[in-house]
């Protein structure tokens, strides 16, 4: 498996420094978990920080302090060593992902967004976004939409078809409040992708306009 | 003994005036609000760190915790007092942070990174934790469904701590604005659209320069690799 669709230089700096909301973070690690690409960019974007840390004008810490922590860790040991890689488990969700769903694929309650397509909210602790599993049907659209903010899609199964381009298992697309844009499923099979958005999508359709409130979309 | 693991050890970093409490030579090298160049110093200061971290893993060794305290403890509480924590606060997260570094030193891998990148990774996530109830979250490298690296660790170990010290070398010949835009983001925990309220620049420009930063930080790491990630 190829990732053809990366993220972004700013974005993987961001999620280093950690200045990124958790929503958006958790797309960029599901993404870094299908791309070693990008996992070597991120080594060295949090080689930054590293860098940084090092020339950082030290701080005074308290009377004392040494002692304190001497104190706490006392009689400890470090945590044991970690082991070897699990075997295989038949899993499709990688982590961080899987967490946040509580299991793979079989356990997302998906509920109905629109006609055909379905939805499974995801939760964060961060209040700035919105997180969700999406599932298009086989060779159907999205709802076409346009953008209030960033969105960022990971696909996790199938394809994904936007305009002249495919995202497939792996990739990551970030669209802003400049695209409008109406992908659509891969016709081989249904598209489960994860979507994060952090205002509420600008619907064309009058009708999903109105379901939007109870879609919390 | 730290001192079988660590054969690079000077006097003065070890004994009873020689720990990492002073500035010999001048290797603390921070300064107002230019990063400087990274002296001969700081390469042997980084290997020291990285076997101290060891040292603590394989024979839970306090001396190394200690060495480790007197140079991580009070630049991680500086870090968080930038992040916008109190004195008390950051010097509650500090300790915290150091007894994270004491408990999980197992984990550490001299191949995947430096040891300043790791205290950094996780005074960082605590900090996300604490400052704004949040989780970062991370893949897990033990995870059978993650993509495997493609290419062999070979050398790896000595790859992990020059690619620190190029990224470091590389990050002192970037311009002031870019160091700038790094710093808000890595210590004060800005999002892009706070850099580009805070510094009246549109969000375009700070994305832009982020990415202008990392590629000439990435094109130091090609330049000794001989390929551009």
């Amino acid at each position: 498996m190829t990732v053809r669709h990366h993220v972004s230089d700013d974005l993987l700096l961001s999620y280093e420094a950690g200045s990124l909301a958790e929503g958006w973070s958790l797309a960029v690690a599901t993404h870094l978990a299908f791309c070693p690409q990008c996992r070597s960019r991120a080594r060295a974007a949090s080689d930054v920080g590293g860098a940084l840390l090092e020339e950082i004008e030290a701080a005074r810490v308290d009377e004392g302090s040494l002692d304190r922590v001497m104190k706490r860790i006392a009689g400890t040991r470090p945590d044991e060593e970690a082991g070897e890689p699990r075997q295989a488990s038949g899993a499709t969700i990688p982590e961080p992902l899987r967490s946040y769903v509580g299991g793979d694929a079989g356990s997302i309650k998906w509920r109905r967004l629109g006609l055909s397509a379905r939805q499974a909210l995801i939760r964060t602790a961060d209040k700035k976004t919105s997180v969700r599993l999406l599932r298009i049907p086989a060779g159907e659209p999205v709802p076409q939409h346009g953008h209030r903010g960033p969105e960022l899609t990971v696909v996790l199964g199938g394809a994904l078809i936007d305009a002249d381009q495919v995202f497939r298992r792996g990739d990551i697309e970030q669209a802003d409040e400049t695209v409008e844009h109406q992908p659509t499923a891969g016709p081989e099979e249904d598209c489960i992708c994860l979507a994060v958005t952090d205002a509420p999508l600008r619907f064309k359709s009058l009708m999903v306009r109105l379901a939007q409130p109870f879609l919390r979309i | 003994m730290l001192q079988a693991v660590s054969p690079l050890l000077e006097p003065w970093q070890f004994g009873r005036q020689g720990t990492l409490r002073g500035s010999p030579r001048g290797w603390v090298v921070a300064t107002g609000n230019r990063v400087l160049k990274s002296s001969p110093d700081a390469a042997r200061i980084a290997q020291l760190m990285s076997d101290c971290i060891r040292a603590v893993a394989v024979s839970a060794d306090r001396a190394a915790f200690e060495e480790l305290f007197r140079h991580f403890a009070p630049r991680v509480k500086s870090y968080l007092q930038r992040g916008g924590g109190a004195a008390a606060a950051a010097e509650e997260l500090m300790q915290e942070t150091m007894v994270t570094i004491w408990r999980k030193a197992g984990q550490f891998d001299p191949a995947r990174s430096s040891a300043s990148t790791w205290v950094f990774t996780i005074a960082r996530n605590l900090r996300i934790d604490a400052y704004r109830h949040e989780r970062h979250p991370e893949i897990d490298p033990n995870d059978p469904v993650l993509v495997a690296d493609d290419e062999p660790a070979a050398d790896a170990l000595i790859e992990a701590r020059q690619a620190a010290e190029r990224v470091s070398a590389a990050l002192a010949e970037l311009s002031e604005g870019e160091q700038a835009i790094l710093r808000l983001a890595f210590f004060e925990d800005q999002t892009q659209s706070a850099i580009s309220e805070r510094l009246r620049l549109p969000l375009g420009t700070v994305k832009s320069r982020m990415r202008l930063a990392f590629g000439k930080l990435r094109k130091a790491l090609a330049d000794s690799t001989g390929e551009f990630p």
